[in-house]
């Protein structure tokens, strides 16, 4: 009863369509509520608003998760509750889209609107979805967002530094089958300004050069809708070719670093939902190409990977307080590269069992036991337990409670890069505990609020570190533990009165990521920071729109972050804003969306990663002219 | 409402208290030091992050000053400085991932000239009172520099990559370090390469002796196929004179280094080791032994012959720099900075062989 209580509670707060903290839950998202844990979700219209940025600008503005990037269309990797890139596990439709050689995820080359959703799982509600996702899983959403006949979007804009950028979809199809199809390209110089305060000792204003980009990517997706069934099939071609710039602190060079990545994407699913349970099958086949060259350093490196994810899950309500749910996951890894000594494959397969219960109206609890197998090895299980109270039944107040342990597989760069792999290194293993307390109020009909507040403890053990070896060569070796704890804290206020609409989100997190004494070598800096994370981060976003004019204006505050391990030296703390204002004109079948962003509106000058210059102010015009039938 | 209101307010109250911020602490430095005696230490930094640095180590003041370059010069050095180089008062910093030369002054550390144009310095070896030839990690060249226009005028293609150089009076010889095992001999006038020399795999580390010979460490390569060997070579017929192996093939020494009298070489194999350059065997005693450091980079003072050892621990904290008497008696240690590795020795009566 309270698990339904549970689900329905959530269930009718999504078909309201309200603000959930940084969430805007809409019906037809795939997040998934797992009792006990903190989920949340940026649907397509903050991502259409944004639509003009990457995912990782999106989530580093909307949301509490820390993208460390070394500037506009450089490399961006997620973290978050003190992880790191490689603890974040970013998904498409639950499939880890993860390097098996660097085990991070690049979220520079995907533009926001090239994504109908983005599912935010914290902590250990990542596992859920995957393994090895101590800080949690991003996972991007994409999924037909219309029930028309035919639907085409055409969506082309303009900004500084050269940015031009174009995107397209159609969609066709009835309430039995649905084609979407999406394609974008995009084109920037990037040669913005910035104060240069390292080369002298006075400031010089340079251009920064050997920073261009260019991408394109391309999804098609078919969805046959049967009567209890789903099958769905879907493919994503993305490539793009950028030059590497020089940190500012390094003359230019005159034959730039260059990168060339390219990726295809396939999965098949099906989905079958009973009365009786839920079933589940997905077969993916995930494929990067990555080529770097550093002419003057003669190196011409050539990576190519591929993987084979094959998933499955019965779920059951075994009980009126009970249900049950099994599922197997495998992914086969290939690598070939010239940075190893030949080529290698991996196989990780997991096994889940899952039990919810909802004995009381009050209260209910999941429990999920994983094991893993590496190749032909059996590792010690991993599990998660949660819990879920609602002290109040007339109000959407929860307390939410959880403990688990995970584990990450090494990398295989980590194992097999030559030199210095190391292929006997042991799992990294996390162990966590979390308590949010989430509460929801209706003031009054269309005044809401909402609030939730996280503490959280993570502690890694046999973190992977490369470090000098005995032969002058870099090695990976298992070392040292990282304790990160914290504090996540967020607001929403929701508010209409005839044709004004008033959204407000706001977010703070609070990071303490520190070194545990392990042994002799970081014993001395027990305590500090670690390099990278900061201790504050926080955002705002403002939404206002009144018939059909709009604005947003947001703020992002990221405090310092400290680049050395006894914290001596850091990057000061920035504060950016942006703002976006658009129209909407509307016929019968057509509409036409005009808007214009300012990002960095007030030309903060900061470093995101020392040494390399984020743009200052910049704006950004975009025309989305939609049909619709 | 008062909890909500609660929560609506402490972000933006931990905002507005988050607002004001300083810049980063630099430590201080006495610059009057830098005018006597000392010893320059490259602090490499980590890879990529730009936080190299260089200390002094005065002996008047017996003290180590960090971040020199940056007290004197209100700039960051820039990503791994890796060694340095004096000539005509002035200290030539080769950093190393910054593909740039620094040139400052020996005595104050002001900047005089960026060098650049340069791909991955590692070594400098001043020719001739104008010219200086630059070793590159990356390069399939060596970098010439002209020293009175600093800048880097020409290349002597060499078709390998290049590591250490030692040069006399007609020659410098310019090793292949990285996978190579030659040692190509460059006519310092014409600036051409004449010769060649097989040696050992991954000649890492040269100096020459009081009778002109060049030693030459080669460490094996890091995939432990080959057998480390220290190599003496002839340098007026450029002849191969005498060749050491190390006994396993798990030996992998570094850091060759030679006194001030040029008769003893030292290098790191699991400690210090000395060895009389007319010495019929390798030393199998180690005359300092590592005990709970981990040497990383070696360095005598060839004024007093004190023997300096860096530890660069974690290689994420600060390293340490030890300093030990010419029979290996500990003396002191010190803290440097992120990676203390390669060291110079300054004086007023600078000298090499």
């Amino acid at each position: 009863m309270a698990l339904s209580l549970h689900l329905k509670g959530q269930d009718s707060l999504r078909n309201d369509a309200i603000l959930i903290g940084e969430v805007r839950v809409r019906a037809g998202s795939d997040l998934r509520d797992y009792i006990g844990f903190k989920s949340t979700h940026i649907d397509s219209a903050l991502l259409a608003v944004h639509n003009h940025l990457s995912i990782a600008d999106l989530l580093s503005g909307n949301s509490m998760i820390h993208i460390k990037s070394y500037g506009s269309g450089g490399l961006a990797t997620p973290s978050f509750r003190g992880t790191g890139p490689g603890h974040t596990q970013v998904c498409w439709n639950d499939i880890s889209l993860n390097s098996p050689m660097l085990g991070q995820f690049d979220l520079s080359l995907i533009p926001a609107g090239f994504i109908d959703g983005v599912n935010i799982y914290y902590g250990a509600g990542s596992m859920g979805i995957n393994s090895g996702g101590f800080g949690g899983v991003i996972d991007l959403e994409t999924r037909p967002s219309s029930d028309s006949p035919a639907e085409f979007t055409v969506n082309p804009g303009v900004g500084s530094y050269g940015r031009f950028s174009g995107l397209v979809r159609a969609s066709t199809g009835n309430e039995r089958i649905r084609s979407v199809t999406k394609a974008f390209l995009s084109d920037a110089k990037n040669d913005f300004s910035y104060v240069d305060n390292v080369s002298e000792a006075y400031p010089l204003k340079k251009s920064r050069e050997n920073n261009e980009v260019s991408s394109a990517g391309f999804i098609q997706e078919l969805h046959l809708f049967l009567p209890q069934n789903t099958l769905s099939a879907r493919f994503w071609y993305q490539s793009a070719s950028r030059k590497l710039p020089s940190p500012i602190i390094s003359p230019t060079a005159s034959q730039p670093e260059t990168q060339s990545d390219e990726s295809f994407r396939a999965m098949i699913s099906w989905n079958n939902d009973r009365k009786s349970g839920e079933m589940g099958l997905t077969a993916a086949f995930v494929s990067d190409r990555l080529l770097y060259d550093n002419k003057p350093a003669s190196v011409h490196s050539i990576n190519k990977s591929g993987k084979i994810t094959l998933k499955g899950n019965y779920k059951k309500r075994v009980s009126e307080i009970l249900s049950m749910e099994a599922s197997l996951n495998d992914e086969l890894s290939l690598v070939t590269t010239n940075n190893y000594d030949g080529s290698i494959s991996r196989n990780l397969a997991t096994l889940d069992i899952v039990s919810e219960t909802d004995p009381a109206s009050w209260f209910s609890a999941r429990l999920l036991i994983r094991e893993l197998l590496h190749n032909d090895k059996l590792l010690t299980p991993d599990f998660s337990l949660s819990t879920e109270f609602r002290p109040f039944s007339y109000k959407y107040w929860f307390l939410k409670a959880s403990v688990s342990k995970n584990s990450r597989i090494p990398t295989l760069n980590d194992m097999y890069w030559s030199p210095g792999g190391n292929p006997d290194l042991k799992n990294e293993t996390g162990t966590a505990a979390e308590l949010t307390w989430d509460m929801t109020n209706f003031i009054t009909g269309p005044f809401r609020l909402k609030n939730d507040i996280t503490v959280f403890r993570n502690n890694i053990d046999d973190l992977i570190q490369w470090r000098p070896g005995s032969y002058s060569y870099w090695e990976a070796v298992n070392l040292g533990s990282v304790i990160s704890s914290g504090i996540e804290a967020g607001t929403a206020i929701s508010y209409s009165f005839r044709n004004l609409h008033f959204n407000f989100d706001a977010g703070y997190v609070h990071t303490r990521a520190v070194a545990k004494e392990k042994n002799a070598e970081n014993a001395s800096f027990k305590g500090y920071q670690l390099t990278y994370i900061p201790e504050n981060q926080m955002n705002f976003v403002l939404r206002i729109k009144w018939k059909k004019f709009s604005g947003a204006f947001n703020t992002e505050y990221t405090g310092r972050r400290y680049l050395t391990a006894d914290n001596s030296v850091y990057l000061p703390h920035y504060l950016i804003s942006g703002i976006n204002l658009g129209t909407r004109m509307e016929g019968t079948n057509h509409s036409l969306d005009i808007s214009i962003s300012v990002d960095n509106l007030f030309d903060a000058a900061y470093q995101n990663i020392a040494y390399y210059p984020m743009p200052g102010r910049n704006i950004y015009l975009s025309v989305t002219y939609q049909f619709k039938k | 409402m008062n909890t909500i209101k609660l929560l609506l307010f402490v972000p933006l109250v931990l905002l507005a208290s988050c607002i004001k911020e300083t810049d980063p602490v630099v430590t201080g430095l006495e610059r009057t030091w830098l005018l006597g005696n000392g010893v320059f230490i490259m602090n490499e930094g980590n890879f990529r992050s730009g936080n190299g640095s260089v200390s002094f180590f005065s002996y008047d003041s017996m003290k180590i000053y960090n971040s020199v370059f940056r007290e004197a010069n209100d700039r960051p050095l820039g990503d791994v400085p890796y060694s340095m180089g004096f000539s005509d008062n002035k200290a030539y910093i080769l950093v190393n991932n910054s593909n740039k030369i620094e040139v400052a002054g020996i005595n104050t550390m002001k900047t005089v000239a960026t060098i650049g144009k340069v791909v991955s310095p590692r070594y400098i070896s001043f020719v001739s009172g104008k010219k200086a030839y630059v070793t590159s990690l990356y390069s399939d060249s060596l970098r010439i520099i002209d020293l009175l226009s600093e800048t880097a005028t020409g290349y002597i293609p060499l078709k390998h990559t290049s590591e250490s150089i030692a040069s006399t009076s007609s020659n410098a010889y310019v090793a292949s370090w990285s996978g190579g095992n030659s040692i190509f001999v460059i006519d310092i006038i014409n600036d051409k390469v004449t010769d060649s020399l097989e040696v050992g795999v991954e000649p890492e580390s040269m100096v020459i002796d009081r009778n002109k010979t060049l030693w030459v460490l080669c460490n094996g390569g890091w995939k432990r196929e080959h057998y480390a060997e220290l190599v003496a070579i002839n340098t007026f017929t450029n002849a191969i004179i005498k060749r050491f192996t190390f006994p396993l093939i798990s030996d992998s020494p570094t850091c060759l280094q030679i006194d001030g009298t040029g008769q003893y070489l030292y290098y790191l194999h699991d400690g210090v080791r000395r060895m009389d350059i007319n010495a019929a065997s390798l030393p199998s005693a180690v005359l300092i032994p590592q005990s709970a450091y981990f040497f990383y980079r070696m360095g005598i003072n060839p004024y007093n012959g004190e023997i300096f050892v860096t530890d660069a621990r974690d290689y994420i904290q600060k390293g340490v720099v030890l300093r030990y008497s010419p029979t290996g008696d500990f003396l002191s240690s010190m803290e440097a900075d992120i990676i203390p590795g390669n060291m110079f020795f300054k004086s007023a009566t600078y000298k090499s062989y």
